[in-house]
């Protein structure tokens, strides 16, 4: 992973940096692509996957350079994600179809909800 | 509740257009290659007129490589173009923001500019006070005055200014009544004609409850209602009727009974389009926080014409709904900015929300036998609880799927909201059309939120979460925070108030528990009558499509000031 070219990634070709690449024309596909591949979308691109497979924070929260990457480990594996998802998904892991119990308690709060609405007297 | 097949799915079009060259169903995806901003034609179109705009006052504008997030520009992501839903028009998502859109300001502009005024009392006022004779041809002489003077001219007195006619020619009245004789004897050019204009059934409902009563339906210059505000809009109706009123009757202004004759005629038989808010919101009559659901639901016109596809006529009024309610009202009025729109335009482009309840048509036909092409109050189903629980959740879990199985769906719908608004207006929708009934629609909307925030551990963002979660209890009550019916609720109803991707929905859901009965109205028949008339600038009937015309430059606006500035 070469620093400079994410370094320069983070500088507007308008603040005169010579370095500065400009992150729009960043193109897929070369070398560089690399860093982003199964990364989740971030459009100031704090951290990078880089070609030792190791994740890196390059940039603090709102995205102003850190003065030394961070280091976070390797990415999670896939196979691993799917099978520990904590969400409902009819792909990927049980389908909220598949659990009627679940869906029973559900509609079972919001019943109970909408008839306490009523503000219900005790007899 | 089981999943039923539906193979045709609405959005794939969209989806195919929209992410060109990539697999709808594809887990894949890629970022940051597609030259920002630049992507975009429109974009490209505001780059290259601020350059003149910059020579011109040589002040800096519009400068999105620069700007936007400290030099990141929009468009890492693909700037997506947006199918305006069932118009089949893709449009560039600035010119969904009504700044862009003529049809949306005109749309706004129509509604805020209308108000309709009763007759009868100034007819009684007119024969029993004044002794005057009131007959068909005095009437059609009156009207003909009145439109010489609502756009702004003068009748009574010497050296009065009057406005330029090529400027307010948007500026008319009409009358309308439910008497059938009485219609005959009206000049073809000022009659709304319920006969001619509204389904066989739905005309015979609507002239039985307007009954014998003559009604005004009167529109000021748009110019007017913009440079002053909806409150206006009875006034200038109000002032240009007692003067036409005394021209056409020949009275002396200052005759002690033609006092009586002014409130009777100006103001005694006012409706107006939306209610005056409390002191705080700080707006008078006429403005959208005012419009009840169901007033809202009879302004659109959708279910005229197409009374047997009720979620068409439904989404109709979802369209124009979040268009006023979300982009206008909260977006501007209340808020400010631009951010709105991207939230709104999810409830009306690409055919997703069309999809979905589409969905929720086929599983009431499915499992309830109820038929929405054929919209009927018998065969509307009993509003229980576990009807409703039934269909919301359905409708709820179908939806989740699509979204899983399409990843460029969760792209096009990229937040929790849109997500959210979107699902749970299928799910309301689904139970007021089913049900016949507004506040079973609304009680769906709660579960569905309940539903999908259990799948998968999120909403939106916070406020959607507050409102959300608390809607199940004052969905159906009437009691907490003065509750009420449906139809009767509207933008500024206390748990309604504070958050976008709603307010629309909820019109529609109200609406749709009466087009799911073919109800000729919702709530009003003299302003379903109002809006139908073909002689208004915007098309009331289609919305949709008339905000695709807008976005694609062929809607022709009034308020128009080029005859009196300089030419560019």
């Amino acid at each position: 992973m070469k620093v400079a070219v994410i370094t320069g990634s983070l500088l507007s070709p308008s603040d005169g940096h010579k370095n500065a690449c400009h992150p729009a024309r960043i193109k897929c596909g070369g070398p560089g692509q690399r860093r982003y591949c199964g990364m989740q979308f971030d459009m100031l691109q704090r951290c990078v996957l880089g070609d030792d497979n190791i994740v890196r924070y390059v940039k603090d929260q709102i995205g102003v350079p850190l003065d030394r990457e961070v280091e976070v480990g390797k990415p999670m594996d896939e196979e691993w994600l799917k099978a520990h998802s904590t969400i409902f998904h009819s792909l990927v892991g049980t389908s909220l179809r598949e659990d009627p119990e679940y869906i029973e308690y559900l509609q079972r709060i919001h019943t109970l909800r909408t008839k306490y609405g009523f503000m219900p007297k005790e007899e | 509740m089981a999943k039923i097949e539906r193979a045709q799915k609405l959005f794939l079009d969209s989806l195919k257009e929209k992410f060109q060259g990539e697999n709808p169903e594809s887990e894949r995806t890629t970022f940051y290659r597609f030259d920002g901003v630049r992507q975009s034609p429109r974009k490209r179109e505001f780059m290259k007129a601020t350059e003149a705009i910059e020579k011109e006052r040589g002040i800096s504008m519009y400068d999105p490589e620069r700007c936007h997030l400290g030099g990141i520009p929009m468009g890492q992501r693909q700037l997506m173009t947006y199918q305006v839903s069932q118009s089949g028009v893709f449009v560039e998502g600035d010119d969904l923001h009504f700044v862009n859109n003529a049809a949306m300001q005109q749309f706004w502009d129509d509604i805020r500019r209308t108000v309709i005024v009763g007759m009868d009392m100034a007819h009684a006022t007119l024969q029993k006070r004044l002794g005057k004779e009131v007959t068909p041809e005095t009437i059609n002489e009156y009207l003909h005055v009145l439109n010489h003077a609502m756009p702004g001219a003068a009748v009574v007195q010497e050296h009065m200014v009057e406005t330029n006619p090529g400027i307010v020619d948007d500026c008319f009245v009409k009358v309308f009544t439910g008497d059938a004789e009485m219609a005959d004897d009206i000049e073809s050019q000022f009659l709304i004609d319920v006969e001619k204009l509204f389904p066989a059934e739905q005309a015979e409902e609507l002239k039985a409850d307007i009954g014998k009563s003559l009604y005004q339906a009167i529109h000021i210059p748009t110019i007017v209602s913009r440079t002053c505000d909806g409150g206006t809009t009875s006034r200038w109706s109000a002032m240009q009727i007692g003067m036409s009123y005394i021209a056409a009757y020949r009275m002396c202004a200052g005759e002690a009974a033609v006092a009586d004759l002014s409130y009777a005629a100006k103001h005694a038989g006012v409706v107006q389009m939306a209610s005056l808010l409390p002191a705080r919101r700080a707006r008078g009559p006429n403005e959208p926080g005012g419009i009840k659901f169901g007033v809202f639901g009879d302004i659109v016109q959708a279910n005229r014409k197409y009374p047997n596809d009720p979620a068409r006529a439904s989404l109709e009024v979802v369209g124009a709904g979040v268009m006023l309610f979300d982009q206008i009202w909260l977006g501007s009025y209340m808020s400010g900015g631009v951010g709105f729109t991207q939230y709104a335009t999810a409830a009306y482009t690409d055919n997703i929300l069309d999809e979905f309840t589409y969905y929720g048509m086929d599983y009431l036909k499915e499992k309830y036998g109820f038929d929405y092409t054929s919209p009927a109050p018998e065969q509307v189903i009993k509003p229980t609880q576990e009807v409703v629980n039934d269909l919301a959740t359905e409708v709820t879990i179908n939806a989740l799927e699509q979204y899983e199985q399409f990843p460029t769906l969760m792209e096009d719908h990229f937040g929790g909201s849109q997500r959210a608004g979107v699902i749970a207006a299928a799910s309301g929708l689904t139970c007021s059309i089913g049900t016949g009934n507004s506040n079973a629609g609304l009680n769906g909307w709660y579960l569905s939120m309940i539903v999908h925030k259990d799948a998968w551990s999120r909403l939106g963002f916070f406020g959607y979460d507050l409102q959300d979660q608390c809607g199940s209890a004052n969905s159906l009550s009437m009691e907490p925070d003065r509750g009420a019916m449906g139809e009767l609720r509207g933008p500024n109803y206390p748990n309604y108030a504070m958050n976008v991707g709603h307010q629309g929905e909820y019109a529609a859901i109200v609406a749709g528990a009466h087009y799911g009965r073919n109800d000729a109205y919702c709530f009003e028949p003299l302003v379903k009558v109002t809006f139908a008339d073909p002689s208004l600038k915007f098309d009331f009937a289609e919305p949709r499509r008339e905000f695709a015309r807008g976005a694609v430059r062929e809607f022709m606006p009034a308020g128009e000031r080029s005859l009196i500035i300089p030419v560019r």
